[in-house]
Formats: structure tokens, sequence, C-alpha cells
């Protein structure tokens, strides 16, 4: 297999003939490979679904990102490998495609999606939940009906409470992602300035759900570690 | 819903900023970069602040930063056996 630099990466793709074939095929054998490892590294042995092995969703995905690459090739940015660009848009396409399974086969009515709150949203929530925790979450709720527009309490509570993915509450909605994001976002201050007007912290409200702080930590000690809020 | 997606949702919550944040397509444009960065041991959290605070507010982006990083570094990895 060659290598390319981007430039030559972007000619190949860009010309007809005998070497756009090359490029194309050499692209899809990378993407496949890549696509195969990630999913096997997931361990999950049936990602892929019933009926469906590692090696087909590969292939499949495969050919659907070097569509999309040869339809997106203008808007390479060149401040990266053009591999590493290729691989994200292929990670992209085959997470979008497991969510769309995993979502498929969720239990939702489609009456409730997006119109019910969840009683409560916590696997495992412990033996005994303290008063002081139904008591926060009861005005979580309170604050989700109440402080929020119709819309955005349909997008957060499909996506975040009833794990349906982002693409398909976008398309559920008549809209697209990245409009759908600022839905969520201006949802999401409404809800920060609603429980901050009644003092509840982050910090207060993460310790009286007693929820494990993820690995990577956005907060640490109550305070932004990496970023200043605006 | 998991214990801990419940506690990213609170943290998002407190995490959102007064103005305009980057949406999910301008991080997938500069994500790549970022991933790049990050596996070659430099701070790529300083250098594009956007793209971290987009991908903490956003797990489905995170998610694909993650198997990203890890589609690089075994590049990386099999450049250098070579």
């Amino acid at each position: 297999m060659t290598t390319r630099s981007n430039t030559e990466w972007l000619a190949a793709l860009r010309q007809r003939g005998q070497s756009h074939e090359n490029a194309v095929k050499e692209l899809r054998q990378l993407l496949r490979r890549a696509i195969f490892s990630f999913l096997s590294r997931k361990g999950s042995t049936n990602a892929a679904g019933p009926g469906y092995d590692h090696e087909d969703l590969a292939e499949d995905c495969a050919q659907e990102t070097v569509l999309l690459i040869q339809s997106k090739l203008d808007q390479f940015r060149g401040d990266s490998q053009f591999t590493t660009w290729a691989y994200s848009i292929a990670i992209r396409v085959t997470l979008n495609e497991l969510r769309r399974r995993r979502w498929r086969t969720s239990a939702i009515e489609v009456a409730r999606l997006g119109d019910a709150m969840p009683h409560w949203p916590i696997d495992n929530p412990g033996p005994e939940r303290s008063l002081e925790q139904q008591q926060a979450w009861a005005m979580l709720s309170e604050l989700i009906e109440t402080a929020l527009t119709p819309l955005q309490r349909k997008a957060l509570i499909a996506h975040a409470f009833q794990e349906m993915p982002l693409d398909l509450v976008a398309e559920w909605l008549g809209t697209n992602r990245n409009s759908l994001y600022k839905l969520i976002h201006d949802a999401r201050k409404r809800l920060q300035a609603a429980l901050l007007s009644r003092g509840v912290t982050h910090r207060e409200l993460i310790a009286i759900f007693d929820t494990p702080r993820p690995e990577r930590p956005y907060f640490e000690d109550g305070k932004e570690s990496l970023f200043h809020r605006v | 819903m998991k214990r801990t997606e419940f506690g990213r949702l609170i943290d998002t919550i407190f995490a959102s900023k007064a103005g305009e944040e980057l949406s999910c397509s301008d991080y997938f444009e500069r994500l790549p970069r970022y991933a790049e960065l990050e596996a070659t041991g430099e701070d790529a959290a300083a250098r594009l602040p956007d793209v971290r605070h987009h991908m903490h507010q956003c797990p489905e982006c995170e998610e694909v930063y993650l198997g990203l990083l890890e589609v690089v570094l075994a590049e990386k990895k099999s450049d250098a056996s070579r």
C-alpha cells in the first residue's frame, strides 16, 4: 500500500481514471481495517447487532464513508493528516449506525417520546433513596416542566432521559444536528439559571445524588478545572 | 439512565456557557487536529479549548473523539514498529 501525502490523496480522489480507482480502493481498505479494529476493541460481541458481524458492518460503513469523503473533499481543512480526517468520518458513521440499531431495539413508546419525564432516571439508585434525593429530583423535574420551552423539554427528555440519538432527535423534530445542539444548550442554560436562582450549586447537586465522577473530570473541587466560564 | 450519565447531565447543565458554543459540525472540523495533538502528547485541551468544551457537553461527540484517538494511536504504534 502506498503512503500518500495530503496533496496526493486530494489529487488522486479528484481526478478520473485508474489512479482515482486505486486511491478509492486504498482508502476503503484503510477505513475498513480501522473500523473493524475499532469494533473489535469495543468489546461487545453483538455491537453490530444480531445477524450482522463486524466484518459486514465495517465493509458497509467503509463504503458509506468513502462516498461521504468524496462529497466533502472541499471541506478538508488540511490542518491534520488526510487519513485522520477520513478516520474521524468513519468513526462517526460507524457510531451513528450502532446508535441507530440500539435505538431501534429500545422499548420507548412513540406516544411517550419526549413527553413523559421519567419518575426516577437512575438505575440502581441504592437500597434507599434519601428524602434529600427525592426532593432534589422533584425540583429538577419541576424545573424541566416549567423553565423550558415545550420544544426544549421534548428534545432534552428524548435525548438525555430516553437516550434517543441526537441525529434521530433532530430528524424527529424536523431540524438538524447543529440546531438541536443549540436548542439543548439553551435548555441547559435555562436550567442552570433556574437552579442557581434557588441557591442550588453544582457541587451540592452532585453530592446529593452521589453520582460517580467521570474519568476525565471537567470540574474539580466544585470549580472548572480547564475553562473560564463566560 | 446510568448514574454516571446522570452525573454528566448535571455537569453539562452547570458547564453551559453564557455565549455561543461550538456546533457539532464545527467540532468535527477541528477534531482531527485535536486528536493528532493529543496523540503526540501535546496539551490539546489548552490549544483547542472550544473543542474540549464541546466534547464535554456532547457525549456522542466525545465518543467519536475517543474512537478516533484509538485509531490514531494504533496507526502511530504500527508506523513505529515498521
